[in-house]
């Protein structure tokens, strides 16, 4: 009767084991799953993130461009005052798109600092003459300026796959 | 050697390199590049023209844009011919780099032998 009980109790313990090792293996799987479901989220998150970063950067690009658009035409009506606030505004369009271009593209922030530099350098060149009575700024020459940097936001937002910002979808 | 002297070091050797690039900036006269988002400009600024130093001035941005520093000189002196005499090398090499002189040259010879 004894060796029965201990027989019986032996198999309780082995099957108790055998539970709680197949609660265990439910467990690791259910966290694993949950940990994979958490993974899934945080990269669907970045993704998310990643994309509304592109879009807010193609918007600052097609605003930039427009403003150089207004600043040729201030250019073009000798409205050098007004060109002068619009370089200011420019340059903080500029540093708005570095500050979204991911550093793992120093090229194209490099490019992005060459123009808020020139910028800068025209506001001077026709603050400069403005203080000494010039005839006009060299209008021309400024023009050739902006349409360099157009190029690069032009560039930019092409390798984002934006194409031209300026296009209208057909 | 000073930092301004590294700088000046720097830049000459990296254009020399070909491993920095210059753009035109505002005038024929000026050229601008950056290193690390900070943004450098080179040249004769249109009020100096008319001055009697026509020395090349430096600019330098931080990451923000603002200016950061300048180097510029009234006259040469024995004190600063040395960074003079930089000042206007890397002047000459921005504008090589930055309106393609050396391709240009090139261009036009082979386009003359033919």
């Amino acid at each position: 009767m004894d060796a029965l009980l201990v027989n019986a109790g032996s198999w309780a313990s082995i099957s108790g084991a055998a539970i709680s090792t197949v609660g265990l293996i439910a467990t690791i799987i259910v966290a694993w799953g949950a940990r994979s479901a958490s993974r899934a989220a945080r990269a669907a998150a970045i993704a998310t993130n990643s994309s509304i970063e592109r879009h807010l950067q193609a918007v600052d690009i097609e605003r930039a461009i427009a403003l150089i658009q207004r600043i040729k035409l201030l250019h073009d009506i000798a409205r050098w005052e007004a060109a002068m606030e619009q370089y200011q505004a420019l340059r903080m369009m500029l540093s708005g798109i570095i500050a979204r271009t991911p550093e793992e593209q120093p090229e194209v922030r490099d490019r992005l600092g060459t123009a808020r530099a020139i910028v800068t350098a025209m506001e001077n060149s026709v603050r400069s003459s403005i203080r000494q009575g010039d005839e006009d700024p060299d209008w021309p020459s400024l023009d050739e300026s902006l349409n360099d940097i157009q190029s690069t936001l032009e560039e930019l937002a092409s390798a984002m796959g934006f194409g031209k910002p300026s296009e209208e979808p057909t | 050697m000073n930092e301004l002297d590294r700088i000046l070091d720097g830049l000459i050797q990296r254009t020399s390199d070909g491993k920095l690039r210059w753009s035109r900036a505002a005038s024929d006269d000026q050229f601008a590049t950056s290193v690390d988002t900070i943004s450098v400009i080179i040249g004769r600024p249109q009020e100096l023209r008319r001055g009697t130093s026509g020395l090349p001035q430096l600019h330098i941005y931080n990451e923000h844009g603002h200016l950061a520093e300048v180097m510029q000189f009234d006259a040469p002196s024995p004190d600063n011919v040395d960074r003079i005499d930089k000042l206007r090398r890397l002047h000459a090499m921005a504008r090589h780099s930055a309106l393609n002189v050396q391709e240009t040259l090139e261009k036009l010879a082979k386009a003359l032998e033919t």
